[in-house]
Order: C-alpha cells, then structure tokens, then sequence
C-alpha cells in the first residue's frame, strides 16, 4: 500500500477557491449577457480581452516573484471579467489593457499576490483608468445602438444619468429603465435587477454573506437620504442615487472581495456602512460624476485596522466567558486514597 | 523623495530642479569642508542654510527667463535651499578634505540628475505626449501618469528594477570570485 | 435537548452501513477470555462500591473518550460525590460509530453496567447521549434504552468535547458507553478487558461495520481480515476529524481508545491555493476565535498580535481546515499557535 498522510481533518468541505471564484464568474455572465443584448458583441470581447490580459499578467507577475505561476484559483480571470463591467461599453481596449495591468501588475501583486493584496484589483485598475482618461470613460454609449468592434468617431456617446445627478439636476430617464438597464451607464452598473438576481444567487450559494452589501446599500441610502441632491421625494431622490453609477455592482462584486473585507461580522457591517457612507460623500464632493472606487480604495486601506478592533471586541467578549471554555484541570487520585476506599 | 517625484513632470523641470538641487549642495559641502571646523555647531545650521539659499537665489536670477517652469517647480525652489543632502554633507564634512567632499557632493547630485532625468522624461513622454517640449506621439498615453501618485510608484518599480540588477551584479562577482577559488587563485 | 454550540460545522455523518450492521468479532482476529481471579459474584447487584472499583481496576478497563482507567474515575468521582453518570455514545464525527452501536447492540449489558457504575460512585441519576444530527440511519435511535433516558444533543461539530466539559462542570461524571459494558463483563462475567470496538469503514473497505477486535492488534491485520477492495491511497486511526494518517498500517497497533479505522480511496491534490481571506474559518470555529488571523500572525514575523488572539482556547477540533477553501492546514497552524502563546504565558509566568 502506497500511502499518503495528512494531516487532520481527514475529511475537507467540497467547497474550493476554485468554487468560490466559479461562482463568480458565473455571477457575471448574466450581466455579459444584458449588455451583449443592448451594446452588441463587443462586450464580449471586452470581456475576453480582460480575462486575457490579467491572468497572463497574474502569471507573469508571479514568475518575476520567482513562483511557479499557479492561475488555477482564476483570481486574475475574476477581474479582468469585471474591470469591463465598470467601464463604457465604449471603453477602448487600451483602456482595459491599462486597467488591467495596473489592477494585477500595481495593486495586487507587489503587495503579495492572491490572499495578501490589500486593494482590490479590480477597484485600483478601473480608477486608475478613469484617472487616466477622464472623458472617455464617462461617456456610454446608448442602449440598443449597436457598438462595432473598434469604437471610432461614429459612435454616439452621452452622459449618464450619474452626470446629471452631479450637476444637481434630475435625471430625464425613468425609474423603471434604469431597473432594467435601459439607460446609458457602465456595461455592468446599468442593469440593477439582473445585479439583484446576482446578488441573491451568491448569497444562497454561500459564497459571499448578507452583511456586507446590506450594510454597504444602507449606508450610501441613509447619506443620500440625508443629503439629496436631487429636487425629488425623498425615496425617489434615493433610487436615482442607488441606481446611477457603480453602487449596485459594488455591493455585488467589489465590496465582497474576501481579501480586501474583514473577517467578523461586526466588522463587516462597519467596513460596508462606511464605504456607503463614504462613497456617497464622494459624490458631493468629489470631481468625478462616480467617485465610489476611489472611496472603496481608502476604506480597502483601513481593513486590517478594523479586523484588529474586531479581535480586541472579541477578545473582551472571551475574556468574559474564558473560565466557561477552558478546560477543567485533571486531577489523578493518589494510590493512597484508592486503597483506603477499597478497606 | 518628494524632489524627484512632484516637481519632476517634464525633461526640462526635471533637469531644473536637480540644478537647483546641486546649487545648494555643492557649494555648502565645499565650503563645510573648508571652514567647517572653524563654526560652533549652533550657528552651523544658519550659516549653510544662508550659504545654500544665496547659491539658489543666484541660480534662479539666472533663470529667471523661464517664468512657466519656474511655476511648475512652484514651492520646491525655495525648499530645495534646506534639503536633507546638503543638511547631511554640512554636518559630515567638516571632518573631510576638500576633494572628497566636493566629489561626495557632485555625486549625490549627479544621481539624483539621472533619476530625475529618467522619471521626468517617462513622464513627460508617456504622460503628456511630448518631449523637451517637441509633441511627440507615444505608442500609449497615459495621462495618470502625471499625478504625484504615479511618481511614487514609479519610483517604486524602479528601485525594484535597480535592485534586481545590483543582484545580478553581485551574483556574477560572487560567480567570478568561486571560479577564481576553484581554479586555484589568489581569493581566501 | 441540550444545544450545542451554534458555531462550528455541520457534518454529513456516513454512519451507515456499519451502524446497522451486528457487530462482529472477526475470525481472523479471535478474542481472547482473560478470566479475573477469585469467583464471580452470583449477587452483582449486592457488591459493595469499592469491590466494584477493585474488579474494575483488576480488569483493566480504560474508557475510551479519555484513555483514563475507569476505576480511577469512578474512585474520583465516588470522593468528589457527583450526582449522576451519563453515559457518553455520541460520536459526533463522521464515519465513527463505535459507541453508538454497542449502545444500541447491547441495551441490556449496557443498563446493568450503568447500574453497577451508579452504584460504585453513589448516585442515581443517569442518562445516555447521543448526537442529534444523524439523518442518514437506517436504525431508529430510541428516546430510552432499558428506562434510561436517551439525551438528543443537538448542535454542530465538535458536540462531544463541549458536552464532556459542560457536564464534568456540572459535577456529573461522564463515561463511555463501551467502558459501562466492559465493566459489566468483568462482575457478570468476571473477564478483563482484552477487546475494544472499533469502527473500521471508508470507501476501500469491503464490509464496512463495527467490529470487536483484540488489544494489540495491528491496523493491517484489522484491514486485510475486514476485507479490501481497492487500495486505499490514505489510512486514518481514530476519528475523520482528529485522527492521524497511517504510513505503515502493521507498525501501529490498536488501542482502546482508537475507535476508528478509515481506509479512504480519495487523496487531496495539493492545488497550491492561498488564503482567500474569505473568514470562513472564523465562522466556523466553536471557541470564536479567528485562525484566519492566527494564521496570518504567525506566517509574519511580528507576532505581538498574538495574546489577542487568545491561540490557546484552540481545542484542536479541526473546524477550521474543513471549511477552509483554499485547503490550508489551519489545524496545524492552530496547535502551534497554542502551543507559543503557552509558552509565552508559562514564560511570563501569567495564568
């Protein structure tokens, strides 16, 4: 017999890495699927061409760091499959090429690869992006006017309704077709109730929790109803904040990365509750029409503190019950007494 | 740090601002090593600082032509006079030689120069597509590139770059000295 | 019902086939009668506590939730004065059914051996536990066995370590079921204790059940006589959860307190993942603390994170590692973590 050892526990849970990011990939094609149906193939080769480039800059990044390049966990495939969510289906490809580069070859790997980044790749490639060209990746084209491969000078591209908002104004689309996503916005950010489905999907499979993106949505409404920008009631003025620019995706995808979230749950809610917060402060204040990323980045940054406070409150909250939990001394009888108990 | 990245986002600010640089160093080093001894440490510090802020004044009355890029260097001209190269050098050097200080002094400031030049020439031709000021068309424009940010990790790349190749430097004289070994030579 | 932690996992329990099955002594592996001198008493019921303990102490016995000899418990426990037994058939780890089916094979032994146990410490109250969450049985577990109440325990993975420390805080002495019979073997029978139950299952076994096998057996012996029908690629001694692999199964030799021998076709390929920070971990653990961030302090260099992180309320039940995704050894990293921060409180003199 040719046996191999291992150390206990000798049974695992069937639930991989690989599952995990599986579920997001899949998570992601339906939202691939919208905006095929409204801009036309090329967010699918958007798509294709992210996927590409990450992941081979993953495993270059990885070699150069001297390890056997390992993509088997599909992390780099997992953002270059958003990095075009977040971006103009007009986005041109060296937009994504930049976005991608520096999300894996800047923001994740130099900080230790998979499991050890503090930024989001995702988040960091697309500001980055946007930082760098900040006209074209604000301008989307309209739904249902089909986009050509290479996007020139013919293509009709508009301002979306986060400009709108941003300018003080209300924006002239319905309420209704923003749900649906027939309104001009990123590839992915437009559809909210395709990303709603998304959301639920992941939750059931275990394989992001409920905390987060509810504390995260919670948050960013009660400072949008706090602070409307808009000459609206109040629930209206809400929904048009919610459902114009990255808010939604973010809760689906980005504020769930398990690398760049804390771990407990109080934490959690803290760390969504914030970025919301933040975010939607951002907005007030900030030069773009969609400042969310750059919000995430900064609170991205404050997580391992959070996670620090989150095991102090715990620690308090054993140091209460140690005595309950610890093991009770074993105490081994003297021979002497057994043999007075045998008399 | 903050010299080589924030000021630095053209060829001609970049090469600017190490001759500001090299302006108040040198002469302060040289003059450390000349008279050093002779001040008490308490006025040590006023008196370089004096000297390294005249040699700036007199540089920028030189180039007092070029209005636009002396705004782009902005508040760094007047900070370059208190730098940490000449604050260092004028505390070391009063113990030293004229030659050694004068080429510790040319020294720092020439490698500053290259690392300025180089930054500020990817900047200026992948950041604003142009170089010296002549437009040219790069392969790939990336207007981030000249926000403070970029700069840092830029630098970053760089000195990863910079100690790789020290590695392989280090590697092959380490190679070399084992071959020398093994053949009988005269290493310990 | 008593409720078990709410953390921790929940265990698919592959108990059957081998629960249902008898339970058997191989002929291959014959038990052998080790008769305890002077005569077996015709009045069990009458003998005085401390002869029950000497017999006990004479047979050998040694429980087999603990490894500690049954005489020199049921002795602390007659001076300490508990006020009742219960009897300990919860098996909370998948595959291993060693105790429960003796329990449900062998009532009656079982009640008399209890008696004589109550007897010995003093006390009258009982009950039997067993582990709530078994949904795959093809047995009905009874709410009483011979009027002794059976406890359902509910919760997750690990019950059995809370319920044995729960009730040992309340002042209730807990014994293993196969110990109740062995000792009622030794006054009705008057036999040591030669044999141990073990539960010899997994996917490579051809007859997978409960067998009675000799002391001192080695595991190759137990599974060329149990019967395999492929070979296994991994060999486990003791539970799916805390057991060790094998190597060499004839170098290791059964023991009371083995209870499980698990012959496993599947290896893990190692996929080279890191730690996703996904925090599963920390859901999972039953003592609350957080191995993703005992994990990651240890890996650094700077470890003054770490008497936060209270590494040594660990009590080693392998939660962590099962959920993990990226397939990390969390375990391993835990008993170490504990073992330093032992250290450190033993150096620095603190309790």
């Amino acid at each position: 017999m040719k046996l191999r050892t291992q150390n206990p526990p000798h049974i695992r849970s069937r639930e991989s890495s690989l599952t995990m990011m599986t579920d997001i990939v899949i998570a992601t094609l339906p939202l691939y699927a919208m905006a095929v149906y409204y801009y036309g193939t090329r967010a699918l080769l958007l798509g294709g061409f992210g996927v590409i480039v990450s992941s081979m800059a993953d495993g270059a990044c990885q070699l150069l760091a001297g390890r056997i390049p390992n993509i088997r966990d599909l992390s780099g495939a997992v953002t270059g499959l958003l990095i075009p969510l977040l971006l103009p289906a007009s986005a041109s490809y060296s937009m994504i090429l930049l976005a991608a580069l520096f999300g894996i070859a800047v923001a994740k790997q130099p900080f230790g690869g998979m499991g050890q980044n503090i930024f989001n790749p995702a988040a960091a490639g697309t500001a980055f992006a946007m930082i760098c060209w900040p006209k074209s990746a604000f301008a989307y084209p309209v739904p249902f006017e089909r986009l050509p491969a290479m996007v020139d000078d013919t293509v009709r591209l508009v301002s979306s309704p986060a400009y709108s908002l941003s300018l003080g104004g209300t924006p002239n689309i319905d309420l209704l077709d923003m749900l649906l996503g027939n309104a001009p916005g990123p590839m992915g950010g437009t559809n909210i109730l395709v990303l709603l489905t998304c959301l639920i999907f992941l939750i059931v499979r275990k394989t992001v929790g409920l905390a987060m993106p509810a504390a995260f949505l919670g948050g960013a409404s009660l400072m949008a109803l706090l602070t409307p920008r808009v000459d609206a009631p109040a629930l209206t003025a809400v929904a048009y904040e919610l459902m114009s620019g990255l808010l939604v995706i973010g809760a689906v995808f980005l504020i769930n990365d398990p690398v760049t979230s804390p771990k407990r749950t109080l934490p959690k809610i803290f760390y969504g509750f914030g970025t919301g917060a933040l975010s939607m402060a951002f907005r007030h204040i900030g030069r773009y029409e969609e400042s969310f990323l750059f919000a995430l980045l900064v609170m991205n940054a404050t997580v391992w503190i959070i996670d620090v406070w989150g095991e102090h409150l715990a620690h308090a909250m054993r140091r209460k019950n140690r005595e309950f939990k610890t093991n009770p001394p074993v105490s081994e009888p003297a021979e002497q007494d057994v043999g007075a108990a045998q008399k | 740090m903050p010299f080589v990245i924030v000021p630095t986002l053209s060829l001609k600010a970049g090469l600017l601002m190490s001759a500001f640089l090299a302006a108040a160093t040198i002469p302060s080093a040289v003059l450390a090593s000349l008279v050093g001894r002779k001040i008490p440490p308490l006025f040590s510090l006023p008196f370089y600082g004096t000297v390294s802020t005249g040699c700036v004044l007199l540089l920028r009355f030189c180039v007092s032509g070029q209005a636009l890029l002396l705004e782009d260097l902005g508040v760094y001209v007047p900070l370059a006079a208190f730098n940490g190269m000449m604050l260092e050098l004028a505390l070391v050097h009063p113990r030293r030689r004229v030659p050694d200080a004068l080429h510790d002094a040319v020294m720092m400031c020439f490698g500053f120069l290259l690392v300025a030049a180089f930054l500020s020439a990817l900047r200026e031709f992948l950041g604003s597509g142009s170089l010296w000021g002549v437009p040219l068309t790069a392969p790939i424009r990336i207007r981030g590139l000249v926000l403070p940010f970029s700069g840092f990790i830029l630098i970053g790349f760089l000195s990863a770059l910079f100690r790789r190749v020290d590695s392989i430097i280090i590697g092959r004289m380490l190679h070399a000295s084992r071959r020398t070994a093994k053949q009988g030579g005269d290493a310990v | 019902m008593r409720n078990y932690p709410r953390k921790g996992i929940l265990l698919e329990q592959n108990k059957e086939p081998g629960l249902s099955k008898e339970i058997r002594i191989l002929p291959a592996l014959p038990v052998e009668r080790s008769e305890l001198p002077g005569p077996v008493s015709s009045t069990p019921d009458l003998l005085a506590p401390y002869e029950i303990v000497s017999i006990a102490k004479e047979a050998n016995i040694v429980d087999e939730i603990d490894g500690r000899r049954l005489w020199k418990k049921l002795a602390q426990a007659a001076r300490e004065s508990v006020s009742g037994i219960v009897v300990d058939a919860l098996d909370d780890e998948p595959y291993i059914s060693s105790q429960l089916a003796p329990t449900l094979q062998f009532p009656e032994q079982l009640h008399q051996g209890l008696r004589l146990a109550l007897r010995a410490i003093g006390a009258s109250k009982s009950s039997i536990e067993i582990y709530r969450n078994l949904f795959d049985l093809d047995t009905r577990i009874p709410s009483s066995i011979m009027g002794v109440k059976v406890d359902r325990i509910s919760g997750s993975y690990p019950a059995e370590s809370y319920a044995r420390r729960r009730l040992q805080r309340n002042s209730t002495l807990v014994v293993g079921a196969c110990a109740l019979l062995f000792l009622q073997r030794a006054v009705y029978e008057g036999l040591r204790q030669t044999s141990a139950f073990v539960t010899v299952t997994g996917d490579c076994v051809a007859n997978p059940g409960n067998y009675e096998v000799p002391l001192g057996v080695s595991a190759g012996a137990l599974l060329e006589a149990v019967g395999l029908i492929t070979d296994p690629k991994r060999v486990v001694a003791g539970g799916s959860m805390t057991g060790f692999s094998l190597t060499d199964p004839s170098t290791v030799y059964l023991s009371q307190t083995t209870r499980g021998l698990l012959a496993f076709a599947e290896e893990f390929q190692d996929m080279g993942y890191a730690c996703l920070g996904c925090g599963r971990c920390t859901e999972a653990c039953p003592q609350g603390l957080s191995p993703y961030f005992i994990y990651k302090v240890m890996q650094s260099h700077r470890k003054h994170h770490i008497e936060l992180a209270d590494a040594d309320l660990c009590i080693g039940c392998g939660s962590c590692s099962y959920v993990c995704p990226a397939k990390l050894d969390l375990a391993q990293v835990m008993a170490q973590a504990a073992a330093y921060t032992r250290r450190r409180q033993t150096a620095g003199g603190q309790p």
